[in-house]
């Protein structure tokens, strides 16, 4: 998906709006106690903000700084507590090890995992399945992202549902009813912070993640 | 103990009308309105405790309501919370900016749910009487 200068900043625009009747409906909404719309109203927000960030970062220069993966892995998991428990999914965090840190954007990083996450969450899975934010080694990269028992799709299903993002209303039809924009979302962050979002294997689950690359100087310091 | 006095900059009516309904109903006395001039207005005549301030505004935004409000002496203490659609990373307040202009918190109105507000709100009023 390419569009011009002009037509992502019209775009920027009009998803910037969105913003402010969710926010209303946010808002109204924890009023009224209805916990359950809040959560679709916020993860909305979330989802634009991530799509916003992420045309940013295909525009601009990318500011890195040393980030912890484990920090990020730890905050994607308390943004998605809310929507965890409304769907009924166990939700839980597992960090395999000590990491270096890695030389990436907090922000967009972080954007990436909750995004996934909140995906996979709102995916029509069976209720009271197992959601885990999990980061572990593999040779010299972190895998770090959202794994499942749940989750079916392959890494060549994911390609094929990124490349036909905007053509087609359900990318993801064995995985999702949604049209998933979280995911190209997350995969336009995470191609520029460092992989394409990929599909892995762990421990007898599926997950959707990023891999990235320890600084060898920053674990030095 | 009397209702602390709190004034809302806030351009959007329905957002504004429900931080109003949400804070009136706790123990403050909220006073609202839609842009940096008025505020000024507001502020002469009856000096808050505290003002929640949106940095998009229309005509008088919120940057220069805040200089202004500041560049009068007896105005200098009163805190600021912002609460604003731009994010941080995204505006021109650097630390020292912040600091300079007496703003007590930076939050990201998108995911600023009312109760966090509130508490904000109440953190802030208890250290400025401490």
């Amino acid at each position: 998906m390419s569009y011009s200068p002009n037509e992502d900043q019209l775009l920027i625009n009009i998803v910037e709006h969105l913003k402010l009747p969710l926010t209303n409906i946010s808002l109204k909404s924890e009023i009224a106690n209805l916990i359950d719309i809040k959560s679709l109203a916020d993860n909305s927000i979330r989802l634009i903000d991530g799509f916003i960030l992420g045309l940013n970062l295909a525009q601009n220069e990318l500011n890195l700084e040393p980030v912890s993966v484990s920090e990020v892995l730890s905050d994607a998991a308390h943004n998605l507590t809310k929507t965890a428990r409304i769907y009924n999914c166990n939700l839980s965090l597992r960090i395999e090890g000590k990491f270096a840190p890695v030389m990436s954007s907090k922000t967009e990083m972080e954007s990436a995992l909750t995004l996934i996450g909140q995906t996979v969450i709102e995916s029509n899975l069976d209720k009271n399945k197992e959601v885990i934010i999990n980061a572990y080694k593999s040779g010299n990269k972190i895998i770090a992202g959202v794994f499942t028992s749940d989750l079916k799709i392959t890494n060549d299903s994911l390609r094929k549902a990124i490349i036909s993002a905007g053509l087609v209303r359900q990318g993801l039809p064995d995985f999702s009813h949604s049209p998933v924009a979280g995911i190209y979302a997350a995969d336009l962050l995470l191609t520029r912070l460092t992989s394409k979002l990929q599909v892995f294997h762990h421990n007898n689950l599926a997950g959707l993640a990023g891999n990235f690359i320890p600084s060898q100087q920053l674990s030095l310091i | 103990m009397s209702r602390a006095n709190i004034l809302i900059v806030e351009p959007d009516i329905m957002l504004g009308t429900i931080y109003k309904d949400f804070l009136s109903k706790k123990k403050f006395n909220v006073e609202i309105c839609n842009d940096g001039q008025k505020a000024i207005d507001i502020i002469d005549k009856k000096t808050p405790d505290l003002i929640i301030l949106e940095l998009q505004l229309a005509a008088h935004n919120g940057y220069e309501f805040l200089y202004e409000l500041r560049s009068y002496t007896e105005w200098f203490s009163i805190p600021v919370i912002i609460n604003s659609h731009t994010p941080q990373t995204k505006t021109k307040l650097d630390k020292d900016s912040v600091k300079n202009l007496g703003i007590v918190g930076y939050y990201y109105k998108p995911i600023t749910s009312l109760e966090k507000l509130y508490n904000i709100i109440e953190d802030s009023i208890s250290s400025t009487v401490l």
